[in-house]
């Protein structure tokens, strides 16, 4: 989950951070900006959205005076985000003079396999850019931060941060900039990324509501994936749901690795997926007939594409129920195509179930084992559609 | 020989009396395991499948002094406390199934475990397996047709990520009749305990492991940093390596694997930067896993 500037920067304040002084404005709340008036001007608008380097779109405002004020702050309220966001809050915030400004974050590296601080003295917007300059330091999960010898001053700020990082289960606390004032080090900004797995220890993060995992809007479709994934707690089913534009065919997934293989094939042949999603972890018959009555709505449909792995200890026999159960209840076009490639526990009782439930519907129908490479069924299915066109070129 | 597990692995099952748990202990004996003790808090004097349970690893340890791997099967939210019970108690082999640890979790277990000198696969790990010998965790499991044959003079090594794929692999491989020593399935986590260079040492050393077999996966900087260690420990048996993820390049902007936290990694994770990668160390590249089967044949 990505927090917003202004609930990342509430986590930084609860240790001791300091930020600049400023107020929130919801769209819902517009005369909440009147408290705006008591902050020394000029200051900054700044819409909270999910996405970083948001001058390019004149998402960050400086304002002069009061009076312009209203006008900027609806102005950002009214526009959307990169992605086509609506924006929902903006802050107003105090312009603070500083003379230099340090870009930090602190994340997980795979290369070291521990928290690593991420370390620039020139900080600002274009980090993504950057790969000079930055340092990189790796740090004790058990022990935190105990020293940082390349800038001893900040040693106190890293600790905090440290604490913000480790305590709410982040796995990316960026301030850029990090300003240093005066009166000591303010942080300007702040993206913090929690990590949704550690919820169970995280009652305070009901609060912060449902959003978008990534920066695109979720579809209706994408929405309602999510929530067939909390139908209960066995396995994995519509967890992650991606829909594309084009595609014609529905695709269900099994299995971490298997999918991405499935996918690359299915491209590699040509054909064009219309959505991606998979089920995994053994799931309830109900979650994968809920899962796959929402795949057979998408736009345009000829096909459907179930490959999976060879499962450890998904029951092929109950998941596939699910899959015929949604494929019984749908409306589908004639000649409609379904391939099923699954292996594990169950495979073959399932097999003969799904052709016994089937056999009445007009459905082009086939059905590969474990001992069936998945990639070549992408050219199967490729197949199945080329006999559409031209007969049976078999 | 064979890596990590062997006929003399004693295996403690931490979470046995679970739905997942029981079908381990099941499953690991049907395949030769020699599964000695179990653990749940609280459940002391049950048994699973003939296997007595105790409260605490320590006290599994005083009456099985013999146990010298352990098997993880608690859900995701005491991971961290089961297995450092099992890094306390000094087990040398440690295996997590659960997935969805949170990543400080996995960040404090691989401390530890570093400090004590001790071993642990996973978070998210389907299991090790050398054929005919022994099985740690779930791989194949419930699935007789699964079952990759064993073979007395080694074979390929299988590394996966993924638990399905390093089956699907093994069963592939082994039914063209090229004989596989050891299945590894590291699992697919932001951090993994063991990586596919951290068993290196372990492959070249082992004289019954004739080629390594590597079905890898975008995002990370694992493949990458394999590469490296081939080259730095002049590993010298053949790699055959696929690579999926090609379909992620077509995904929408903001669909992205990593961000901008990753800054200078920004030049690991691509499918393209791994391959180059491996290739250039003299890892042969299978354009798809059908293929990986075919450059087997062709070390032969």
């Amino acid at each position: 989950m990505i927090l917003k500037e202004f609930e990342g920067k509430k986590l930084l304040t609860a240790v001791g951070l300091n930020i600049p002084r400023s107020v929130l404005i919801s769209k819902g709340n517009i005369n909440d900006i009147n408290k705006a008036h008591s902050l020394k001007f000029p200051i900054f608008v700044k819409a909270q959205v999910l996405h970083g380097n948001r001058e390019l779109e004149s998402l960050i405002k400086k304002v002069e005076n009061k009076e312009n004020l209203k006008n900027e702050v609806e102005c950002i309220l009214n526009k959307k985000d990169r992605y086509g966001q609506e924006i929902s809050h903006v802050i107003v915030e105090e312009m603070v003079e500083f003379t230099q400004a340090i870009y930090i974050n602190i994340s997980y590296s795979t290369k070291t396999r521990t928290p690593v601080i991420q370390y620039s003295e020139q900080g600002g917007t274009g980090m993504d850019d950057r790969g000079d300059g930055v340092s990189e330091f790796s740090i004790s999960i058990i022990e935190g931060v105990k020293e940082f010898p390349i800038k001893p001053e900040l040693l106190s700020v890293l600790q905090k941060l440290f604490t913000v990082f480790k305590n709410n289960d982040a796995t990316l606390v960026e301030i850029n900039p990090l300003a240093k004032t005066e009166k000591g080090y303010v942080c300007l900004d702040a993206k913090i990324e929690l990590e949704d797995t550690a919820n169970f220890r995280h009652e305070e993060w009901k609060e912060f509501g449902e959003r978008s995992q990534i920066a695109k809007p979720a579809s209706a479709i994408e929405k309602m994936a999510k929530e067939i994934s909390r139908i209960d707690s066995r396995g994995v089913a519509g967890e992650s749901f991606f829909e594309f534009n084009d595609g014609n065919i529905g695709v269900m997934a099994s299995g971490g690795g298997a999918s991405t293989l499935a996918m690359d094939a299915l491209l590699s042949q040509g054909l064009k997926p219309a959505n991606y999603t998979e089920y995994s972890g053994n799931p309830s018959r109900q979650k994968v007939y809920a899962l796959t009555k929402l795949v057979l709505k998408l736009p345009n449909l000829e096909a459907l594409y179930v490959v999976g792995s060879n499962a450890n200890f998904t029951d092929i026999y109950e998941t596939l129920s699910g899959v015929v159960d949604g494929i019984v209840e749908a409306d589908l076009p004639n000649k409609f195509k379904v391939l099923i490639r699954r292996g594990g526990p169950r495979w073959q009782e399932a097999f003969e179930m799904v052709k016994e439930r089937l056999k009445d519907k007009d459905i082009k129908l086939k059905l590969f084992g474990p001992d069936f490479s998945i990639v070549k069924t992408a050219k199967e299915l490729r197949k199945m559609f080329e006999e559409d066109k031209y007969g049976n070129i078999n | 020989m064979a890596i990590l597990i062997n006929q003399n692995t004693h295996y403690l099952i931490q979470g046995i009396t679970g739905k997942e748990g029981r079908r381990a202990v099941k499953w690991m004996k049907q395949l030769g395991s020699i599964v000695v003790a179990g653990v749940t808090p609280a459940k002391a004097g049950q048994e699973v499948d003939g296997v007595p349970v105790y409260n605490t690893v320590e006290q599994a340890l005083v009456n099985h002094s013999d146990i010298n791997a352990t098997c993880i099967y608690a859900p995701p939210r005491f991971v961290l406390s089961a297995t450092k019970e099992a890094i306390e108690a000094s087990i040398p082999l440690i295996h997590i199934i659960a997935e969805n640890v949170p990543t400080r979790d996995t960040a404090e277990i691989l401390e530890l475990a570093n400090k004590k000198g001790v071993r642990v696969i996973g978070p998210s790990s389907i299991g090790v397996l050398c054929p005919g010998k022994s099985s740690m965790g779930s791989l194949g499991a419930g699935d007789k047709e699964g079952i990759v044959e064993p073979n007395e003079k080694g074979g390929v090594v299988v590394l996966a990520k993924s638990g399905g794929m390093s089956l699907t692999m093994s069963n592939m491989i082994s039914s063209e009749g090229i004989a596989i020593s050891t299945i590894v399935g590291l699992g697919g986590d932001k951090i993994a305990c063991t990586t596919y260079a951290d068993l290196l040492d372990d492959i070249q050393n082992d004289n019954e492991a004739k080629a390594l077999v590597i079905v890898g996966e975008i995002g990370g900087s694992y493949e990458e940093d394999l590469a490296a260690a081939i080259k730095d420990k002049n590993f010298s048996k053949p790699v055959v390596v696929f690579i999926s993820g090609k379909f992620a390049e077509h995904l929408p902007q903001g669909v992205a694997f990593g961000h901008a936290g990753a800054i200078v990694s920004k030049q690991f994770g691509t499918r393209d930067g791994k391959i180059s990668a491996l290739e250039e160390v003299g890892a042969l590249i299978a354009q798809s896993p059908d293929d990986i089967v075919e450059l087997l044949k062709t070390l032969e």
